[in-house]
């Protein structure tokens, strides 16, 4: 990467950057995403937003904890349960990410609510078989 | 009636001290209100009494068991049953990374889909999942059987020792 600014110095910010850096030269935050299950190496789970997406990401070895709750009114993710419960007063029908799964969602500006992702949504077992499943 | 512990006004400590204490004193059932996904519910019961969790545990649910009978009515985080002597515990919807790990005895049953590293070096009993297993799933298994209804992720069985996988569905390679 080139002339980008680092403003702590936690490791994980080159995640940020680096997916910065591969949208401004035109992939979608999809892509981006998409991309860093084999380009960083070690292990993470993730969130990023832009503007008007945001996504997520577990590595290859699932090492880091993603519970995801996902509806056809909303989807909310948290690394435990207890969080979501937190937020949401009622039992929850949750699942563990699977290694290597990748999600993005695109916000509706003009419907004001989380509209179609850039991915459409996969069943459980679809989804995991198309990263490479775990 | 069985006896009803809420949960909501119980620290996990008196929870796990009250489990016993009414073990202790004949109570059969006892019933956890308001899990809600609290950590350490119902660790460590060496007593042939069933516990009832009426919604979602978190992490380490009814781990070191020895005797007890677990039925979670909701789903359950990382490690559930870890480390069973005997006892049963019954999930009935989604179980997180690491449930029935270094089990010796006493099945497990999830009804949903298992995480990753779902019963890593199972020494004994019987783990059944009604979904599909994440990544790693009975690494280093040393013995007994897991029973996968669904799909198989990557790794299935990586380094065992001995053991017995079957699977109604798709394994990746």
């Amino acid at each position: 990467m080139k002339g980008h600014h680092f403003n702590t110095q936690n490791d994980s910010e080159v995640i940020a950057v680096y997916i910065a850096d591969m949208m401004q030269q035109g992939a979608t935050l999809d892509d981006a995403v998409r991309s860093t299950i084999t380009t960083l190496d070690g292990s993470f789970t993730y969130l990023v937003a832009t503007a008007d997406s945001i996504g997520l990401a577990r590595d290859q070895f699932a090492m880091k904890p993603l519970m995801i709750t996902e509806t056809d009114e909303l989807v909310a993710v948290a690394s435990e349960e207890a969080a979501l419960r937190k937020a949401f007063p009622f039992e929850l029908d949750t699942r563990e990410a699977s290694a290597r799964e990748v999600r993005t969602w695109r916000f509706d500006r003009a419907g004001g609510t989380p509209g179609q992702g850039q991915a459409p949504p996969l069943p459980y077992y679809e989804a995991a078989h198309a990263g490479g499943i775990g | 009636m069985p006896v009803t512990l809420d949960c909501a006004k119980l620290s996990t400590r008196e929870i796990n001290v009250s489990i016993k204490r009414l073990a202790l004193e004949g109570e059969t059932e006892i019933h956890l209100l308001n899990p809600e996904a609290r950590h350490s519910l119902g660790v460590t019961v060496f007593d042939p009494i069933t516990i009832v969790v009426e919604g979602t545990a978190g992490y380490f649910c009814g781990a070191m068991n020895d005797g007890a009978t677990f039925h979670i009515l909701g789903n359950t985080g990382w490690s559930a049953g870890e480390c069973m002597l005997s006892g049963e515990i019954v999930i009935e919807r989604n179980a997180a990374s690491s449930t029935g790990v270094s089990i010796r005895g006493g099945p497990v049953v999830v009804k949903g889909h298992v995480g990753a590293r779902t019963g890593i070096a199972q020494k004994g009993g019987l783990i059944v999942v009604g979904g599909n297993t994440g990544y790693m799933t009975g690494f280093m298994i040393q013995r007994d059987t897991m029973i996968i209804c669904g799909d198989a992720a990557e790794g299935l069985g990586d380094s065992m020792y001995a053991g017995l996988f079957t699977s109604a569905a798709r394994l990746a390679s």
